[in-house]
């Protein structure tokens, strides 16, 4: 017994995963035990702990609250955000070193920032469920470095995906996929994953992967038609320049899906992922900006030419 | 403008949101994004725009950093009778009466979905009664088995036909206060041995019986003696001992399936357990490799060796081989013989208590050694010789030379998580972390060695210290992770700066400036090292003799990943 309560604890290896992936889970395990792990299980039934992530330090603001100071922090990658926050039940060291990080990042110079963390998810009142991580270790890295993770977290995020790709066409049971050659460490997160999630479609993660080969390559044409997070790149953007309205989500969430919709359709409509996906980095929740394209199409102020592809009237 | 439209559209927008700022400045700034730190103009327009608009003194946009918190409130019950049809995130503590399990379509899918009855107040506290409700559990929570007690967090209430039910969901927490009290049988599938061997507790398994022997166990009480039944299975996947501490008639040769049979340990050594609850039959099936294919591949490896094994064959190349003398503790003179062995797995030290027909001179050679026991060295395992007659000269030498001197094997990082105390390895993987600790450390003066915390020896207490390097790293490839340490030379070697120099750096800058460059170096890069492996319950540790780092070429790295799995 004793052997296998260690055995269970021993320290969780670091997933080398995108914010995307990530940030799209919206489900969470732990196990039986008082002291077992938890874990955020992807869409692509990743299961995860601890994260090695890398990006842009992007934000990084001090808040006071009622159990003291908390910062809160945004990390971008080739995909989109990392949520983290460090608080008074983190290391002394991290704290003191997030501190001095907010003053290098205050003076507005670039910081890539490469970081071990756990990860975990959170529900809203609302019901939405978001991620966020705890840093356990926080390097300042360069091009180089960047460069490498890029490649290494697309190489992991593509084993994943075939991973995921060849359990979506088997009996969803353990012998099944161990049997199919899937990986042992895996097969519970792909079960829990299909269970959860139900079918998902891996192309979004494989164009994801492909701009981030780009960007560690150093080129990025290829990127700028197939992907999509530009266009929403300029949505944030209009929303800062009539920032003036102090809330910037003051919009209502009818406005802004139909707002993404006008800006990212190119002819054929805009795929219900990518409005979604659109929606959330502008900090509404997948579940109520799926009704509200429900009513938006009966309304008749958008128009759902084929399943789940949508546009203006 | 320029020939890249992304970059001119960039500069466009943040001059469309301030005015003010010079747009020459805002491109060289994105340009410095892309070109120094690989950030596409797309991803740098938040910083960038953050900071020309902090310049031209416009307020920065407070923006809602899509950080929310609260949960459904708890309620926590002592009564399922407390409960209501619309209750979410229950807390109740209950006993579980019956589990069982069934395959339901979900969503198009069969899903396994388990369901029983539990009854409330598992103390029988108060009135002394107790409520039963049937439960669905969705999560697949192992834990749950006739007559255990559990508490149940996150459970919600389910109405059908005026009935209350409850509802353990996949985010639900189950967690045991007292265990089933009635022996749970496990009926799993039947597994491989090497499966078999790596977990603890109820298992079925298939395999040939490949060897058995009587033996006699002396109980420690003094109490008398027990007959068991001592031999291995075999299967393709490999071997494992077992016991029987019932009658056990089946002959080598024999297929069986075990079930309910228990693997437990001695030492680090698997064995399968034969109780009277285990049932053991023969089982049929042509296809399984007969005893002679399995005794080839069942003789083990270097590499694959186990402290506490017993009966063990296998080939080595000994290297060399002497006798020294000692003096036990009762004042009795004894020779021990001791020498080192490879294969291309691994090296490892060979003893014997009795001398054995070697002429040191001729060394190296190959020897068989059969039924040898397997003890350890500082967890390093080790074969234990006990008479002549276990080893056997050979005339050649099954592989290709191996450099003697320099024996060092590659194995990948994940092999040597799964595999056992190994000397003479060489690996690679990622660090992960870089431990507070790393660096300049005293040592109690005295024979144990033990590094000091402020001043002070655990066991010694207050004493003038020695001053030792040493590194603390974690390494991991994503899926298994070790922890490093590397001692005073392995550390100024790696660090390109000896004691004394890291020792002024330490008390220039202080512990955590030193830590935290180093963190700054290490921290993601690829790390290649040679040492000792050592696995046990605590998982892995490398004690590192050599550390490399591992210089990436992304852009060849990046193409060889679009290749290998067709990214383009």
């Amino acid at each position: 017994m004793q052997a296998n309560n260690s055995r269970r604890n021993r320290r969780q290896p670091a997933i080398r995963i995108l914010a995307q992936e990530f940030g799209e889970s919206t489900m969470s395990e732990r196990g039986p035990g008082e002291f077992d792990p938890g874990f955020v299980i992807t869409k692509l039934g990743t299961r995860v702990n601890r994260l090695l992530v890398a990006g842009l330090l992007e934000a990084l603001e001090q808040n006071e609250t009622s159990s003291g100071t908390m910062w809160r922090g945004q990390l971008r990658d080739a995909s989109g955000v990392h949520y983290f926050s460090v608080g008074h039940f983190d290391s002394e060291e991290i704290q003191s070193y997030v501190e001095e990080l907010a003053a290098l990042h205050a003076s507005g110079d670039p910081l890539l920032l490469m970081m071990v963390a756990k990860g975990r998810c959170y529900t809203t009142d609302e019901g939405s469920v978001y991620t966020s991580m705890r840093p356990e270790e926080i390097a300042v890295i360069d091009r180089a470095r960047y460069a490498n993770w890029l490649v290494e977290v697309s190489e992991e995020t593509m084993k994943r995906i075939t991973d995921h790709d060849a359990a979506a066409t088997l009996a969803p049971s353990r012998q099944a996929y161990s049997e199919a050659g899937i990986a042992t460490n895996m097969i519970d997160g792909l079960l829990t994953a299909r269970e959860f999630y139900g079918d998902i479609d891996a192309e979004v993660y494989r164009l994801m992967v492909m701009r981030a080969l780009d960007i560690a390559e150093g080129k990025r044409e290829v990127s700028e038609s197939s992907w999509n997070t530009k266009p929403i790149a300029t949505l944030e953007l209009d929303e800062a320049a009539s920032g003036d309205d102090s809330a910037g989500s003051s919009q209502s969430l009818n406005e802004t899906v139909v707002s993404i919709v006008e800006q990212l359709d190119d002819g054929k409509g805009v795929d219900l992922e990518t409005v979604l996906a659109a929606c959330e980095t502008r900090g509404f929740d997948r579940e109520s900006a799926d009704t509200a394209l429900d009513d938006l199409v009966n309304q008749g102020t958008l128009t759902e030419p084929k399943f789940a592809w949508f546009k203006l009237s | 403008m320029s020939d890249d439209p992304e970059m001119d559209a960039a500069v466009k927008q943040v001059l469309s949101s301030v005015p003010d700022a010079d747009g020459d400045a805002v491109r060289a700034e994105f340009e410095k994004y892309q070109s120094e730190f690989l950030i596409p103009p797309s991803d740098a327009m938040r910083s960038v725009l953050r900071r020309f608009q902090s310049e031209g003194s416009a307020p920065a946009p407070s923006r809602d950093g899509g950080f929310r918190s609260g949960t459904t409130p708890l309620k926590k019950v002592n009564r399922l009778t407390e409960l209501v049809a619309e209750d979410r995130n229950v807390e109740i503590i209950a006993e579980i009466v019956t589990h069982n399990t069934r395959t339901q379509m979900v969503r198009g899918q069969e899903t396994e979905i388990a369901f029983g009855l539990l009854e409330d107040n598992p103390d029988s506290t108060g009135d002394g009664k107790r409520t039963r409700w049937s439960f669905k559990d969705w999560g697949g929570n192992k834990n749950l088995i006739p007559g255990v007690v559990v508490r149940i967090e996150g459970a919600s209430v389910n109405e059908y036909n005026g009935e209350l039910s409850l509802n353990i969901n996949q985010s639900s927490r189950v967690v045991v206060l007292k265990e089933s009290s009635t022996p749970h049988i496990n009926t799993d599938e039947p597994i491989s041995l090497e499966q078999a061997g790596k977990i603890d507790g109820n298992v079925t398994v298939i395999g040939r019986v490949m060897s058995l022997r009587n033996d006699v166990i002396v109980k420690k009480d003094g109490s008398g003696n027990l007959d068991v039944v001592k031999g291995r299975l075999g299967d393709d996947s490999g071997s494992l001992g077992f016991v029987s501490w019932e009658p056990f008639t089946h002959e080598p040769g024999t297929l069986v399936k075990i079930e309910r049979g228990q693997v437990r340990r001695f030492r680090d050594n698997p064995e399968l357990n034969i109780g009277r609850y285990t049932k053991v039959e023969v089982y049929h099936d042509s296809g399984f490799s007969d005893i002679e294919s399995l005794k080839d591949s069942s003789r083990v490896e270097i590499a694959s060796l186990r402290d506490g094994a017993r009966e063990v064959d296998i080939v080595v190349e000994l290297v060399d081989w002497s006798s020294r003398s000692y003096t036990n503790r009762d004042g009795v003179e004894g020779t021990i013989w001791e020498g080192n062995a490879v294969d291309p797995t691994g090296r490892c030290k060979v003893s014997s208590w009795s001398e054995l027909p070697i002429d040191s001179a001729t060394l190296p050679k190959c020897v068989t050694l059969s039924k040898v026991r397997i003890g350890s060295w500082q967890g390093v395992p080790q074969v234990t010789i006990d008479s002549p007659d276990q080893i056997e000269i050979q005339d050649s030498t099954p592989w290709d030379s191996i450099d003697l001197e320099n024996h060092v094997v590659d194995v990948e990082f994940s092999e040597l998580s799964s595999g056992s105390t190994r000397a003479g390895i060489r690996t690679t993987a990622t660090v992960i972390s870089v431990r507070s600790d790393s660096g300049i450390i005293l040592r109690c003066p005295s024979s144990c060695r033990r590094v000091m915390k402020e001043g002070s020896c655990i066991e010694h207490g207050v004493v003038e210290g020695s001053k030792d390097l040493r590194l603390r790293l974690v390494l991991d490839d994503g899926v298994s992770t070790a922890s490093m340490f590397a001692n005073k030379d392995a550390s100024e070697t790696f660090l390109e700066k000896s004691i004394d120099e890291i020792d002024a750096v330490v008390s220039d800058k202080g512990q955590t400036a030193f830590v935290s460059e180093l963190r700054h170096s290490l921290l993601g890069r690829r790390l290649q090292i040679e040492g000792t492996c050592n696995v046990d319950e605590q998982g892995m540790m490398i004690f590192a003799d050599l550390l490399e780092l591992v210089e990436v070429d992304a852009v060849l790295a990046a193409t060889e990943v679009r290749t290998k799995w067709g990214v383009v």
